[in-house]
């Protein structure tokens, strides 16, 4: 990993966003497919339209040509539950991160569209039924440093015994299982000839996939796969307790307390709005749900402002195919992982989203920030914000008077002025990033309104603009009715209500169309994902073996596998070197064998 | 095989409509609100992500 990065927008970042699947049938009467089905039609849309190859990665997806991924996300896949979850490559600045995650909103939505009648998809982050999924923001940071990193790498020492033994715990697991399968076959076999076909014991032994013959990514029946995520959890806790503690102890020191009042008073900017079950509106959809500071995203529902999960899988699951991913964990930077962001509509609350949060972890690396205000109970301020529209509610902080959320955000502006002020070489996006900032905030203090609605934050703020049709809803409009305009703002398709608007020229575009579309099939530059790119446009349809990850690429099989590390790639990277031994070698033929002279 | 880096382009930046944006606003509103009240519930279904994400 890079040693710390200094200036301003120079570090990489990357989005990850899960999108519902909308299946709408014109005959009520058919049983709409599985969302793994329905996930399956997209990617075969999507290897139509991109190079594309698969990921080597324990979750079902593919890696893209322009170095980003698309998986299938499913918290419990025998419910029949799963979303599509799009990660974009890695990116330099807010206005090269806006402009992939529009492409791949595009590029998956069409795709969907394209590949069954009556599919879309919804990007939010909160369903009906109260279900919270949604959008997650990652950062290079400073990891630590001094003692903290010591103490880091000494507690990494110490607990790879305890890893081993948890890996030897869960492949005993999957023994287990791989064994009661088998019993469950012997005994299914003399069952069958002497009772004949019995659907619920079918169904009750092997699940869905085996007893109705398709693929459903349904591989267990569902209480063996209640067993065993709860036993996964039971054997994998006392390692994940220990690594949750040493994180505690020494992760992001110098940022995380910095950071937390911007991200919690961010809110009144960022939110995409939300209705909850009594008809009662709220700034953000997953705001209300956040109920903890650092947790490992939803393993024991926990909802966190920092999650941590990734360094959890690193060493449970990733290291277990690959001990390189513990070494990697070494390194002083690593990812920053936020959960408390919404999946935006508006380009305009997506780039400063982003471009705000790039600007503050750089003033806060570069020393500023040493004085913040210093919230009293995060997750209670940030529920009351989230619950006041008129933006006038107070919160408690530490040693001073109580501040509104936009107190704190224009504090934060003018230290990220003063630290943008400071800087002998400052790209022109980071005072595009301050100007919108400032006039966004002016706005939410002071809305120029036009015959009641504020139009300059419609289309801006997305809270904003989904209170006003809201409020516009009718007066004869049920909980349903403004539940629907809640979750279809979000729906990428012509139908969509923030697409409504958009098409109408009342939503600001900050990136171009050639823009978008170069992103769909091109990586960033100066990015690990410039050489992922290029080796997943270079080899998908040429007949090599190819699987992709975040961290490598692996060309060939047996012997001849060759493995490049991203790592030592990135800023500066063009083009990636030659392999040799494979076709792209010109002394090596299409059959591998080497040319002669 | 060289890349183009991704620069801020003033020429994106499209304004939003001087043109009568009120009128436009109206249209979009009253779209959504005639769309919402037909068939709430059975979108609400279609779109239930049984037991969320992460």
């Amino acid at each position: 990993m890079a040693s710390r990065v200094t200036g301003i927008f120079q570090r990489l970042v990357g989005l990850e966003t899960e999108y519902a699947i909308r299946f709408h049938s014109t005959d009520p009467a058919a049983q709409p497919p599985s969302k793994f089905r329905l996930f399956e039609s997209i990617l075969a849309a999507l290897r139509r339209r991109v190079p594309t190859v698969p990921a080597r990665y324990f979750k079902e997806g593919v890696f893209t040509a322009n170095g980003g991924a698309v998986w299938f996300e499913a918290e419990r896949p025998s419910s029949g539950g799963g979303l599509v979850e799009g990660a974009t490559p890695e990116c330099r600045g807010p206005r090269q991160v806006l402009t992939y995650q529009i492409a791949q909103d595009r590029l998956l939505a069409e795709c969907a569209q394209a590949s069954r009648s009556g599919m879309s998809l919804i990007k939010n982050d909160r369903d009906a039924a109260d279900n919270v999924y949604g959008a997650q923001e990652n950062y290079e940071v400073t990891f630590a440093a001094g003692w903290r990193l010591a103490v880091w790498r000494c507690g990494l020492v110490l607990l790879f015994p305890l890893a081993l033994l948890t890996w030897t715990s869960i492949l005993v697991c999957v023994l287990v299982t791989l064994a009661y399968f088998l019993l469950a076959g012997l005994f299914y076999i003399p069952f069958r000839l002497l009772a004949g076909r019995n659907e619920r014991v079918t169904l009750l032994l092997f699940g869905r996939d085996i007893s109705e013959g398709r693929e459903s990514c349904i591989h267990l029946p569902i209480w063996l796969e209640v067993l065993l995520q709860a036993s996964t959890r039971l054997v994998t806790a006392p390692l994940a307790i220990s690594l949750f503690l040493l994180l505690r102890l020494v992760a992001f020191s110098n940022i995380h307390q910095r950071l937390l009042p911007f991200l919690v008073s961010r809110t009144i900017f960022s939110g995409v709005g939300m209705l909850d079950a009594a008809g009662r509106f709220h700034l953000a959809d997953k705001g209300p749900s956040i109920n903890c500071v650092f947790g490992f995203g939803g393993i024991i529902g926990d909802r966190p402002v920092y999650s941590l999960g990734h360094f959890f899988k690193a060493v449970y699951a990733e290291s277990w195919f690959s001990p390189r991913e513990y070494a990697s964990l070494f390194a002083s930077r690593q990812r920053l992982q936020i959960a408390i962001g919404d999946s935006n509509m508006s380009q305009t609350a997506q780039f400063l989203r982003v471009g705000t949060t790039l600007l503050v972890l750089d003033a806060i690396e570069a020393g500023f920030f040493s004085h913040y205000p210093r919230l009293l109970s995060p997750i209670r301020a940030l529920r009351s914000i989230c619950a006041d529209p008129t933006l006038r509610v107070t919160v408690p902080l530490r040693r001073e008077a109580s501040r509104t959320a936009l107190h704190i955000q224009r504090f934060y502006y003018s230290g990220c002025r003063a630290f943008v002020e400071s800087q002998a070489d400052v790209p022109a996006e980071a005072r595009d990033v301050l100007d919108l900032w400032k006039r966004t905030l002016d706005e939410l203090e002071h809305p120029s309104h036009e015959e009641g609605a504020p139009q300059w934050l419609i289309g801006s703020v997305d809270w904003v603009t989904k209170k006003y049709l809201l409020d516009n809803a009718g007066a004869n409009s049920t909980w349903s009715d403004r539940k629907k305009i809640d979750i279809r703002y979000h729906e990428l398709s012509a139908d969509g209500y923030f697409q409504l608007l958009s098409s109408s020229g009342l939503s600001t575009q900050l990136v171009n169309e050639e823009q978008i579309e170069r992103a769909t099939r091109t990586p960033p530059p100066n990015s690990p994902a410039t050489t992922r790119g290029h080796y997943i446009r270079e080899f998908a349809s040429a007949g090599e073996s190819l699987s992709v990850n975040w961290k490598a690429v692996v060309i060939g099989q047996g012997w001849r596998t060759r493995i490049i590390r991203l790592a030592r790639y990135g800023r500066g990277q063009i083009a990636p070197p030659r392999i040799p031994g494979t076709h792209r070698d010109s002394n090596v033929r299409r059959d591998g064998r080497r040319k002669k002279g | 095989m060289s890349h183009e880096v991704l620069v801020p382009n003033e020429e994106a930046r499209t304004a939003k409509t001087e043109v009568e944006p009120r009128e436009l606003l109206n249209q979009v509103v009253e779209s959504v609100r005639r769309d919402s009240q037909q068939g709430a519930q059975a979108f609400l279904s279609e779109t239930t992500v049984p037991h969320g994400g992460e």
